[in-house]
């Protein structure tokens, strides 16, 4: 098992041969409230070269539990959301592979990442064992509600992982407006 | 005297050493495209920006992420109910008065009930929710606020109260406006929509 920093990259095919699935887990825990507390969703979004979804169809979350050609895959909606990656079925269009958390915008008091400690990203293989792992720091801006936790992209015929952590204070509607993704 | 020039076939045989081994075949898929309920529904208006329901277009759908995301909220309605997929259902009305039972969703919010005079429906738990049924005033229109700012007002022209039937279809979003025929009561508008309140069956304080 390897930890890395944000900015931190591994090189996931390249070094572990003949690998060509992988899941990606996103966990958290989130602060109790006796009233309503921060609901996190986590998503991937499938981008093409020029960093943009390829269009709605390509992104996986708890209601759309697949991408249009079934190469991702959400798995589990428990405490750590599992995102299966078939690596060798991705389409060739797909460059990177975005997995995002963000905060769902209800109007009773949607909350932030303020509360949300413990928050990180592994890539895995099928049977569990760990090949990458991202801790984030906590955060204590309390505006920040969407996260970009890390990307799987490709680098020449090779996949690899990139730590990320990178905040956003427009929440999805932030993050679908730098994807292109339309709600 | 001159030999003819005889010139040999180049080798096809690469050197042993050299020989590639063969590729493997590649892996099948992990999965095929499944075939999504939502393909099988029949043709119905998106709603996009402002829309409206009414007698000669009573019917609009949300897409996906407009049907998940966030809190629709309905205004002018004065009474909800609510069937859960674990057919758990209940009401909510604008005055505060509930019967049945209120589904909680993981974020301590109610599934289906009132915000102050709004309609609510946690959007984060839309696949816990089969359908739900606003009642509104008799001749009324409701107006319904989706969380990326479409309003769909819906109105009916019929002299019973309107009502507005939301439907889950694999976690689409589908909204019916009608007018309820029967306005004498509470439960004879559910009933004529197919509702029935289950009472609560309270184990704990229930003599024995």
């Amino acid at each position: 098992m390897a930890s890395i920093v944000a900015g931190g990259n591994a090189a996931l095919t390249a070094e572990n041969p003949g690998l060509d699935e992988v899941v990606v887990g996103l966990g958290w825990d989130v602060i109790p409230s006796r009233g309503p507390q921060s609901e996190l969703t986590a998503m991937a979004l499938l981008l093409g070269a020029d960093g943009k979804a390829l269009s709605n169809e390509h992104l996986v979350y708890f209601n759309q539990i697949e991408s249009a050609d079934a190469s991702v895959a959400f798995l589990s909606d428990d405490d750590d959301d599992e995102i299966d990656v078939d690596l060798a079925h991705v389409p060739p269009a797909v460059d990177t592979i975005m997995f995002i958390v963000y905060v769902d915008p209800d109007v009773r008091g949607p909350g932030s990442f303020a509360s949300v400690r413990s928050a990180h990203i592994r890539v895995a293989r099928r049977d569990g064992s760990e090949l990458v792992r991202f801790d984030l720091s906590t955060i204590d801006d309390k505006a920040i509600n969407a996260l970009l936790f890390g990307e799987l992209y490709r680098h020449r015929d090779e996949w690899k992982f990139r730590a990320l952590g990178q905040g956003y204070r427009t929440g999805l509607t932030g993050v679908a407006k730098d994807f292109d993704v339309s709600i | 005297m001159s030999h003819p020039v005889v010139r040999s076939a180049p080798s096809r045989t690469a050197p042993a050493t050299r020989v590639a081994p063969p590729a493997a075949p590649p892996r099948p898929p992990l999965r095929t495209p499944s075939r999504s309920n939502r393909s099988r529904l029949f043709p119905a208006p998106a709603v996009s920006g402002r829309a409206e329901l009414d007698a000669e277009s009573p019917v609009a759908r949300l897409d996906l992420l407009r049907s998940s995301i966030g809190t629709l909220l309905v205004e002018g309605a004065t009474e909800v109910v609510w069937e859960s997929t674990d057919l758990v259902s209940g009401t909510a009305a604008v005055s505060g008065e509930t019967t049945g039972t209120v589904v909680m969703t993981a974020g301590n919010r109610p599934l289906v009930g009132f915000h102050g005079d709004l309609a609510a429906v946690t959007l984060r738990h839309v696949r816990e929710l089969r359908r739900a049924l606003f009642v509104g005033g008799s001749g009324r229109s409701m107006g319904i606020r989706l969380a990326d700012g479409s309003v769909v007002t819906a109105s009916s022209d019929g002299a019973g109260p309107t009502v507005v039937l939301l439907l889950v279809i694999d976690g689409v979003i589908e909204l019916r406006v009608a007018s309820a025929s029967r306005g004498d009561s509470s439960s004879a508008v559910h009933a004529e929509f197919g509702f029935e309140v289950a009472e609560r069956f309270d184990f704990l304080s229930r003599d024995t």
